[in-house]
């Protein structure tokens, strides 16, 4: 029987092999990095000491405390450092024009609002998000959201230019008409089209019908006529006629308001519609919005974000858990209208069985850098460590549909991390370094 | 009988299937209302149980509402000792002193409590958002849980009548377009020629009408007077010449109010006058013509030195008004902010919001019975909304709104213990920081109530 300590020395020199002598080798083709970290928060998986991440092509390839890796790839060495999948900003008007469309212009997209060589996302960067939504402003539809990678190169900036569809819902009074309109017109042209086409398939019908007895017709008098030269002719001529047929008429459906077609999809083909996100920003606009739903709009795909820091949501989180999956709500604590009492919206609703993910407090570069600490501060009060971190990367994946490639460090995924320099919920560790699709797109200063 | 014949169907069905498998009897889909049935209803059960069991679901949806032991104030009609008021789903299905009430339901015991209907408050504002209350309106706010600490259940704004349903939008709205509008004083000579033109225009329509209703039995090919003018004030006046709806008219002085009385005798429109100051003056013209009132009766203006006869304000007001037959429903505080900002939160008013029962006790100062008196904030405001099928007193097959005191309604000590709006309970003195820390009959050394602190978080907190 070894020793203790033996085994250990064992165990370590093996480690050590392992590490000086990879056995794989890269191809030529491939650009491969690899990222030795300290520490890998993967999120969906565990946290690995002294890890190491592959990356080809921008994507991981291996993750693992023992991964092989060739001796001509790109090495990282970020071994006193912690590396985490980048955060992702679930929607932001930072950097855009001030300006806001009001009424339904659901096919209006961000990006052909947005320039990416003038899209300045540096503050993002600088504090680990790697990704963001940037949406349209306004009151009822006014456009939809685009997912951004922060930084990288210009032509692999858009991840998702059709994410969402904006819906604010803060003002019962205002929105819940403007809603509830939107969604009756919609459903009117879906009748209109619906009728049109019930017409025109009447029309083919008879047109059909028609065609054939002129054809019996025609035959009949054929069989009754002589035979003869002309006959055979008249025949050949019969049998090439279908050949000459006009292809029958494509159906024309009548025009839609262009602003109304995404709502149309919505309501005709909710699997695979852009869903809304409807930010409630209070108890009474959750009310609101369920009773709206409620008058026969249940189907309709959507995600709900709430504005929690005056919102009373304490008096219907276990409604919002039971009606919703996923919910997108601020990092913060909220206050208890008329109270002092604080109130954590986010750890209340995971409670009651509901994902979240996390938003942070404002658009501006302080928030950002804060966002980590109002997330530890939700800790503090309840949240626990575990849904803290995935709330605010896989969850927000999630939330968009895009979790097969962002929100956690696993094969496959696309390589966006971000270094810290300590705990990932530190207040005081720093942002070090930054990557999107493998690619180092920011170092602090100071920092080699 | 449509449901009738459909229930008949299902339980010949059950009796079926009950002869084909075992002895079985059909559960009872609602408790019996009084003990004698009791025992049936208990053999019944017994005999059910397998039954039962595959409607359980159906019973636990069924939410009920017992409470057991208090002076119940129908207002219809009796006051009733010791009596139990039972509700399921909202709506109250027995009264009485012997009522079954189910294992299920939420027992309140209001054994030496005062109950009566859930106040109606008139004329009010900033409760409840405009004519669409259910798609604008802020819930879960401090206004309406003082209305309802105040003991107020049921709101008209903006001419729609709604119940304060804090957190829910279902069955918020009892009744729109409850009157309509009209202006008709002395101040505006203009407006009043054209109403009487107009309204002269829709009677000689009216008129037409008949008279081509009879042409047409004789001559069917008789020409049909024009309808396509009747839009917008005229489709109003019609309905009030119909006897369709009643208007609502602001009026204080007597001068106006005679006015008022004269052009419903000569059209026949059914008026709700609101104000209706120098009321007490004209009564008698008043129920001749077959007005209701609105009045406040703390309504404060002196009388007018200049004339020869009693002008001004009175306590007695309502009083007066109901003794000679004119409808009576009270609304607090008008002439401080105008007529139709009777019941507010902002400012003052809001004080009345809290107190609507302190109102219709000036009432009683003036000499209206303490009973009309509750009246006037419940079944008789009601009536003038055109709700009273739905709200204002306790009957069985009305809405369960009510409220649990510790004493009459009317007196200044009392408090609200409990309001029930739709069957639910959505305020109780003793679980909501508004007034929990009130001992009741002012004893300061009163244990204070357990859970009061804080309010409306749930049961963890």
């Amino acid at each position: 029987m070894l020793s203790r300590r033996l085994r250990i020395h064992l165990l370590l020199a093996l480690g050590m092999t392992l590490l000086v002598a990879p056995r794989m080798m890269a191809h030529d083709d491939e650009e491969m990095v690899v990222v030795r970290a300290g520490q890998i928060i993967t999120i969906t998986g565990e946290v690995i000491e002294q890890g190491t991440i592959v990356i080809v092509d921008g994507r991981i390839e291996a993750v693992g405390a023992n991964v092989e890796y060739p001796l001509n790839a790109t090495i990282i060495d970020a071994r006193d450092e912690t590396v985490m999948p980048g955060f992702i900003h679930p929607g932001t008007r930072a950097n855009l024009p001030g300006y806001s469309r009001n009424g339904v212009n659901a096919h209006r997209l961000v990006t052909d609002e947005v320039y990416v060589s003038e899209l300045d996302l540096d503050r993002f960067v600088e504090n680990g998000f790697t990704a963001a939504a940037l949406k349209p402003a306004g009151s009822g539809l006014p456009g939809q959201a685009a997912l951004y990678h922060t930084a990288g190169a210009h032509d692999a900036r858009v991840i998702d230019g059709s994410l969402y569809l904006v819906a604010p819902f803060t003002s019962p009074g205002r929105d819940k008409g403007a809603l509830r309109s939107a969604f009756r017109k919609a459903k009117s042209e879906i009748e209109k089209i619906d009728k049109a086409r019930a017409e025109w398939e009447k029309k083919q019908k008879e047109k059909a019908a028609q065609q054939k007895r002129a054809e019996e017709q025609k035959k009949k008098e054929n069989g009754g006529g002589n035979g003869g030269e002309g006959n055979g002719q008249s025949r050949q001529e019969e049998e090439e006629k279908p050949a000459e047929q006009p292809e029958p008429e494509e159906f024309k459906p009548p025009q839609i308001q262009a602003g109304y077609e995404p709502v149309v999809d919505l309501l005709r083909d909710p699997e695979n519609a852009t869903p809304l996100l409807l930010d409630v920003s209070n108890a009474t606009c959750w009310v609101h919005l369920t009773d709206l739903l409620a008058e026969g709009w249940e189907d309709v795909p959507r995600t709900v974000s709430l504005q929690s820091r005056s919102g009373d949501f304490n008096h219907v989180v276990d409604d919002i858990a039971e009606h919703a999956d996923l919910v997108i709500a601020t990092a913060q604590m909220s206050v208890i209208p008329m109270t002092v009492i604080e109130y954590n919206v986010p750890a209340e609703l995971i409670a009651a069985g509901c994902q979240v993910a996390l938003v942070p407090t404002g658009d501006n570069a302080r928030s950002l850098a804060g966002f980590r600490s109002s997330v530890m501060e939700l800790v503090r009060n309840g949240l626990s460590r575990d849904d803290a971190l995935r709330s605010m990367t896989i969850n927000v994946a999630s939330a968009f549909g895009v979790d097969d490639r962002f929100g956690s460090i696993e094969e496959g995924k696309v390589a966006n991390f971000m270094f810290l320099d300590g705990d990932a919920l530190d207040p005081l560790a720093e942002v070090t370094h930054v990557m999107i699709g493998g690619e180092m797109v920011w170092t602090k200063e100071g920092v080699r | 009988m449509k449901w009738l014949f459909s229930n008949l169907i299902a339980m010949l069905a059950i009796f079926a299937l009950a002869a084909l498998c075992a002895p079985e009897a059909i559960a009872q889909e609602e408790p019996p209302e009084t003990g004698e049935e009791e025992a049936a209803a208990e053999e019944a059960q017994d005999e059910a149980a397998e039954e039962e069991e595959t409607e359980a679901d159906d019973e636990d949806a069924d939410a009920y509402l017992a409470v057991v032991g208090a002076r119940v104030h129908t207002v219809s009609g009796a006051v009733l000792d010791g009596a139990t008021v039972l509700a399921k789903n909202g709506e109250i299905v027995a009264i009485g002193p012997n009522v079954n009430v189910p294992d299920t339901a939420e027992v309140i015991d209001g054994t030496g409590k005062e109950l009566y209907p859930g106040l109606i408050a008139v004329r009010s504002t900033g409760l409840l958002s405009g004519s669409a209350p259910d798609d604008g309106s802020t819930l879960f706010s401090l206004p309406m849980a003082v209305a309802l600490a105040g003991g107020i259940t049921t709101v008209e704004s903006s001419n729609t009548a709604a119940k304060l349903t804090f957190d829910s939008l279902d069955d918020m709205v009892i009744k729109r377009n409850l009157f309509e509008s009209v202006r008709y004083d002395t101040r505006s000579p203009n407006n009043r020629r054209r109403l009487r033109q107009q309204l002269d225009r829709c009677r000689d329509h009216l008129r037409d009408m008949a008279e081509w209703e009879e042409a047409r039995r004789t001559d069917p090919e008789a020409e049909k007077p024009d309808e396509r003018w009747i839009r917008g004030d005229f489709e109003k006046y019609m309905r009030l010449l119909k006897g369709e709806s009643r208007a609502l008219v602001d009026a204080a002085d007597q001068h106006d109010l005679l006015q008022i009385c004269a052009l419903a005798e000569e059209y026949g429109i059914k008026f709700i006058i609101r104000g209706a100051r120098e009321g007490w003056t004209v009564a008698p013209q008043l129920a001749r013509a077959g007005a209701w009132a609105m009045v406040t009766p703390r309504d404060e203006v002196a009388q007018n030195e200049q004339t020869n006869r009693p002008t001004g304000s009175n306590v007695e007001n309502a009083a007066i008004l109901y003794e000679h037959g004119v409808l009576v429903s009270i609304i607090p505080a008008g002439s401080l902010f105008g007529p139709g900002s009777a019941i507010s939160f902002g400012g003052l008013a809001g004080r009345d919001l809290a107190h609507l029962q302190m109102e219709a006790a000036f009432a009683v100062r003036g000499g209206l019975s303490n009973a009309q008196a509750v009246r006037s904030i419940t079944l008789d405001a009601a009536r003038i909304l055109g709700i009273d099928d739905r709200v204002g007193s306790i009957d069985v097959g009305k809405d369960a709104d009510f409220i649990i005191t510790d004493g009459d309604v009317l007196h200044y000590m009392t408090q609200v213990q409990y309001t029930i709006v739709n069957g639910r309970v959505l305020y109780d003195k003793d679980n909501d920081t508004l007034y929990s820390h009130i001992r009741p009959g002012g004893d300061l050394n009163a244990p204070p109530p357990t859970d009061h602190w804080p309010r409306r978080l749930g049961q963890d907190w």
